[in-house]
């Protein structure tokens, strides 16, 4: 294996210059990704932050989002893995045409996908499952909001995961006496655990923070339906830019220290393995 | 048989029972595909597979019972050693304590009590081939099947390696089918030579 | 070093199970269904509607849920649920859709509105009707197909035979947007200078210069608060809107938040009918 900087030293200006344009090229796009929230942080105040905690509405959204986003996220990965899976592995003359219709969510605008989820819920099949368990503007339809395009992310990454892994591993376990299930479940699923480590974080950031869907999809009903970003946008709807500014820091400063204890527990918690693949 | 874009069309071999086969043969003309077909990893057009009097053409991969050290190892790259041997046990549904009994024989067997919980990321070529070697032992099969074993061994490794498996093979008459290019198995006593070279499989 | 025999499927199944369970849990207690005042109000009227309602609430042992949005959104929600008791759009102009779909019972005016000039604080208050045709003048305006102040302004400048040109202008050098608080935060911003907005809403931006041209004048919006077909208890849904009218409630609450009253009045004697 190559170390990473074993060539170091007879690095030259050639090469130097060609890490010193990607350092420049990626140190631009920070600059620009803190200057966004910089600009911003003139329009409201950590006071007016802090004043979100005392009010009962964002509370109850800040927790509805948090939990929903993270049921949103396992049940994506339910469909998720099998179904990337099943694209790495195997090979059919409709393969292509599966994977763009389960694109479709990524391609839609979010309004349209709660449009279509509203209208697929008046259905008569919809209305029957609806008698039993209220969805429409209750919690359930925002995990099926968020899970809808929670899952088509994570569709994409987890193919890419296995598609990378070595499927002759799988294949020796065959010979070895696994079935194909047991290949998954002992061989394939194991080594794409850093894949679907992966996965689970970026899904639960695109769900914590899906609005477009949840808008009309679930309404936005406080104190029931309420998640951060409809918070955001009923400050913003009434003008306080202050206040759907602090909603919004709110939310990256949960989101980042979540996904940052998660990566750093990740990486102690033996998800990487050596030769793992990705 | 179709693989690619070359085929493989009346082949027809036997090895011996508790024999030790060698297949040779140039690259590219089908070895590989040949002993990947005997273990159900290719589908076959037309012909039949036999081990002993059982007919296996159209049995599933995992229940064929043969054992298989591929080319390069393929071991599990995120299961360390005492676990790749695990793996065949756990899918047969084997007790926790049969497996650690028949764990222990591999790793006194083959001698791997130097590297039994590392990774295969930080094994030596030799290591690697006697773990893939333990790892198709492990549910004691009575056939083998080994692709180029000695391709990334050096000369002494390559000796080593011989003499185990032939001790091994000849303590539990397996019936052994090895398919090298490596001119190192010409210069051994090999019980049957074939040789496969543009579509047609010979006995040498 | 062993394997960990537990079959993987079960181990993740049983991982999903115990998390998704907990979330659920947690996130449905907070969930109260009994006798509740359900209000599809647009997200603009939020600020006095929940004091009113928090007061209501007091006072009457009484919970209320609102569903806030844009009018045509709820306008749409409420269709298709078929459920709710009251019904409080940004201007009349939903009502008048939604009393053709017979979905309304009975129409309480609470308020008006009237379009102001809000200017952005990085550019000098518009003092004529002219100065809205300045070039360098970036104005922003509500869609007229898509919001009732873009609506009623296009209606009110044709009269005038202004709106042509006034619309030409401001598609060449300012911009507009499908609601008109996205009108009043483009101006907050400096991303436009000016932008026609109801007073109501220039209301929430107290730092912010107010022009009021005569031209404009005429545009005029209604507040009111309407009972739904689907109330399930009308008598509770009229005390609500009483109180919304009420003299010493609702009427003050609408007024400290910068909406000018309409005329009649609920007497606080009424209220306990």
């Amino acid at each position: 294996m190559i170390q990473k900087n074993s060539w170091r030293n007879r690095s030259s200006f050639g090469d130097r210059f060609f890490w010193f344009s990607l350092a420049v090229i990626i140190s631009t796009y920070i600059t620009f990704l803190v200057a966004l929230l910089f600009a911003s942080s003139f329009h409201t105040s950590s006071s007016s932050i802090l004043r979100l905690f005392s009010q009962s509405e964002i509370r109850y959204a800040l927790r509805l989002s948090l939990l929903s986003s993270t049921v949103s996220t396992l049940l994506s990965l339910w469909i998720a893995v099998p179904s990337g899976y099943y694209l790495a592995r195997c090979s059919s003359p409709l393969l292509k045409l599966i994977e763009v219709i389960m694109d479709i969510p990524l391609i839609l605008p979010p309004l349209v996908v709660g449009m279509l989820l509203l209208i697929l819920f008046q259905t008569p099949p919809g209305r029957w499952l609806q008698s039993h368990i209220p969805v429409t503007y209750a919690i359930p339809s925002i995990i099926i909001a968020q899970g809808v395009i929670g899952t088509a992310y994570a569709v994409r990454m987890m193919k890419d995961a296995f598609a990378s892994l070595d499927q002759r591993e799988e294949k020796v376990a065959q010979t070895l006496g696994c079935t194909a299930s047991q290949a998954f479940w002992y061989i394939a699923f194991p080594a794409a655990k850093r894949g679907i480590f992966s996965a689970a974080i970026l899904t639960w950031a695109r769900c914590f923070g899906e609005f477009g869907p949840i808008l009309v999809f679930s309404g936005a009903t406080r104190l029931k339906t309420e998640v951060l970003p409809t918070s955001i946008y009923l400050e913003m709807s009434i003008g306080n830019l202050e206040n759907a500014l602090a909603v919004s820091f709110l939310m990256i400063g949960v989101a980042v220290l979540l996904l940052l204890a998660f990566r750093l527990w990740g990486e102690s918690a033996s998800i990487h393995k050596p030769g793992t693949a990705i | 048989m179709q693989q690619g874009d070359f085929q493989l069309t009346d082949l027809s071999f036997t090895v011996p029972k508790h024999g030790f086969a060698t297949l040779e043969g140039p690259n590219g003309s089908g070895k590989t595909t040949l002993l990947e077909t005997i273990l159900g990893l290719h589908s076959m057009r037309a012909g039949k597979i036999f081990l002993d009097d059982r007919e296996i053409t159209l049995s599933p991969v995992h229940q064929r019972n043969i054992g298989y050290v591929p080319q390069q190892g393929i071991l599990f790259q995120h299961l360390k050693v005492y676990q790749q041997l695990e793996i065949p046990l756990i899918a047969r549904g084997w007790h926790r304590s049969l497996r650690e009994k028949r764990c222990e024989e591999l790793i006194d067997l083959l001698r791997l009590h130097a590297f039994v919980s590392a990774y295969p990321a930080s094994l030596s070529g030799g290591e690697i081939q006697k773990t893939a070697l333990a790892r198709a032992l492990s549910f004691r099969p009575e056939y083998l099947l080994l692709d180029e074993p000695t391709a990334a061994l050096d000369t002494d490794a390559k000796m080593q390696f011989y003499q185990l498996l032939r001790a091994i093979a000849s303590q539990q008459s397996l019936t052994i089918l090895c398919v090298t290019h490596d001119r190192f198995f010409r210069d051994q006593k090999i019980d049957h030579r074939f040789r496969l070279e543009k579509g047609i499989l010979t006995l040498i | 070093m062993k394997m960990n025999t537990t079959h993987p499927f079960f181990a993740v199944l049983l991982v999903t199970s115990i998390i998704v369970g907990l979330a659920l849990k947690l996130m449905l207690s907070p969930y109260s269904k009994s006798n509740t005042l359900k209000i599809y109000c647009a997200a603009a009227l939020r600020p006095p509607l929940e004091n009113i309602a928090r007061e209501f609430e007091s006072r009457f042992d009484q919970h209320i849920e609102f569903n806030f949005g844009g009018s045509q959104t709820l306008l749409s929600n409420l269709e298709t649920t078929g459920d709710g008791d009251l019904f409080i759009p940004a201007d009349d102009s939903y009502l008048q859709l939604a009393e053709q779909r017979k979905l309304i019972q009975q129409i309480f005016p609470i308020a008006k509105m009237h379009a102001v000039i809000l200017n952005s604080k990085d550019h000098p208050p518009i003092k004529n009707f002219a100065e809205l045709f300045d070039v360098k003048l970036k104005l922003a305006q509500a869609n007229p197909d898509a919001a009732a102040i873009g609506n009623l302004t296009r209606n009110a400048l044709s009269k005038i035979n202004r709106w042509g040109e006034l619309k030409l202008h401001t598609e060449k050098y300012g911009s507009f947007h499908a609601t008109v608080s996205e009108v009043a935060n483009a101006v907050e911003l400096g991303a436009a200078d000016a932008g026609i907005v109801w007073d109501t809403v220039a209301f929430h931006y107290p730092k912010l210069k107010i022009s009021k041209l005569p031209e404009l004048d005429k545009i005029q919006g209604n507040v009111s608060i309407a009972i739904l077909q689907s109330t399930r208890s009308a008598k509770l849904a009229l005390k609500f809107a009483f109180f919304c009218k009420a003299r010493d409630r609702g009427r003050e609450e609408f007024r400290q938040n910068g909406f000018q009253i309409t005329d009649d009045e609920v007497l606080p004697s009424q209220l306990d009918r």
